[in-house]
């Protein structure tokens, strides 16, 4: 009873950060659902003997290599990658949202995307968990497995190539 | 960080899991918790059966163990028994034989010891006799 208890209060507290992470990395939201589910069942599982103190770290660690080993599989089945796009297109009509309500925050929402999944992993990881997920250096750091130093050198690079990215949409949503 | 940059990271920070994943998350491991619940009466079963299993069988190899022992030993005393018989069989044949010896013996033994001294005598009661004649 205590562990689905602490299992409830573990799940609302970091699903939102392992699957937006696990969106990030990923193509598809379906491939990020399935991800965040998987992540927490292992989390289930590895409960009674987790140490709670670097529990976050292990969620996203396992988030990424969970993530890392699906992209590797699908290379190797050389199965084509469904986008967002490609779902969206097979999905019927009577299932799409209103357009006029949702259409401005979406299109943001997938601008952002794509010009994340323009960005190398690593630079992508680092990103997400510094900005999106508001880690902190060191813990992005444990998360990774590499340097702190390597840590901040990644963020000023993604940074500043979503700056680019940015400064040249910008032309274009004007026009 | 530029204002559109943090626009964009706004927009991501906005993304929330869905509902239907931690419900799927909490069926699957209401069904894992009812088959590990089964797993573990099945693993409970088969342990008692294998204790039951076990004591049928050392009680088994007791039982047998038991009735073997009983019937070496049964073998045992008939030919104990037999071995005593032939023993005692020989035991009086070799007394037989020595009390025949000692009967032959000690008849010859009687035979020395007493014959000279009856025909001694003899010969002096002949003697007396024919002295007494004589005179």
């Amino acid at each position: 009873m205590i562990r689905e208890l602490e299992f409830k209060v573990l799940c609302e507290r970091h699903s939102d950060e392992i699957y937006r992470f696990a969106r990030s990395l990923l193509a598809n939201q379906a491939d990020a659902e399935d991800a965040t589910q998987e992540v927490l069942l292992r989390l289930w599982n590895h409960l009674p003997k987790m140490y709670p103190f670097n529990l976050r770290a292990w969620l996203l660690r396992t988030t990424r290599h969970y993530c890392l080993d699906q992209i590797r599989r699908r290379t190797h089945r050389a199965a084509p990658v469904l986008t967002d796009d490609t779902i969206l297109d097979e999905q019927p009509d009577e299932l799409a949202v209103d357009p006029s309500s949702a259409a401005d925050s979406s299109f943001r929402l997938v601008q952002a995307r794509d010009m994340l999944r323009t960005l190398p992993e690593n630079l992508r990881s680092v990103f997400v968990l510094y900005e999106v997920n508001g880690l902190r250096y060191r813990e992005i750091a444990e998360v990774l497995g590499i340097p702190v130093n390597s840590v901040k050198v990644y963020l000023l690079r993604a940074r500043e190539r979503l700056s680019n990215l940015v400064t040249q949409e910008e032309p274009c949503d004007r026009t | 960080m530029r204002p559109d940059l943090t626009r964009l990271t706004r927009e991501l920070r906005g993304e929330t899991c869905p509902q239907g994943v931690l419900d799927k998350v909490a069926r699957q491991i209401s069904v894992d918790k009812s088959s590990r619940h089964w797993s573990r009466q099945a693993v409970f079963a088969v342990c008692a059966g294998l204790i039951l299993l076990g004591c049928l069988s050392a009680w088994r190899w007791h039982a047998i163990r038991d009735t073997r022992e009983r019937t070496r030993l049964a073998e045992f005393n008939t030919r104990e028994r037999a071995r005593v018989a032939n023993q005692a069989e020989d035991a009086l044949g070799l007394i037989g034989s020595v009390l025949l010896d000692a009967g032959a013996r000690s008849q010859k033994i009687i035979s020395d010891r007493t014959v000279p001294p009856l025909r001694d005598s003899l010969e002096t009661a002949k003697n007396k006799i024919i002295q007494y004649i004589e005179l």
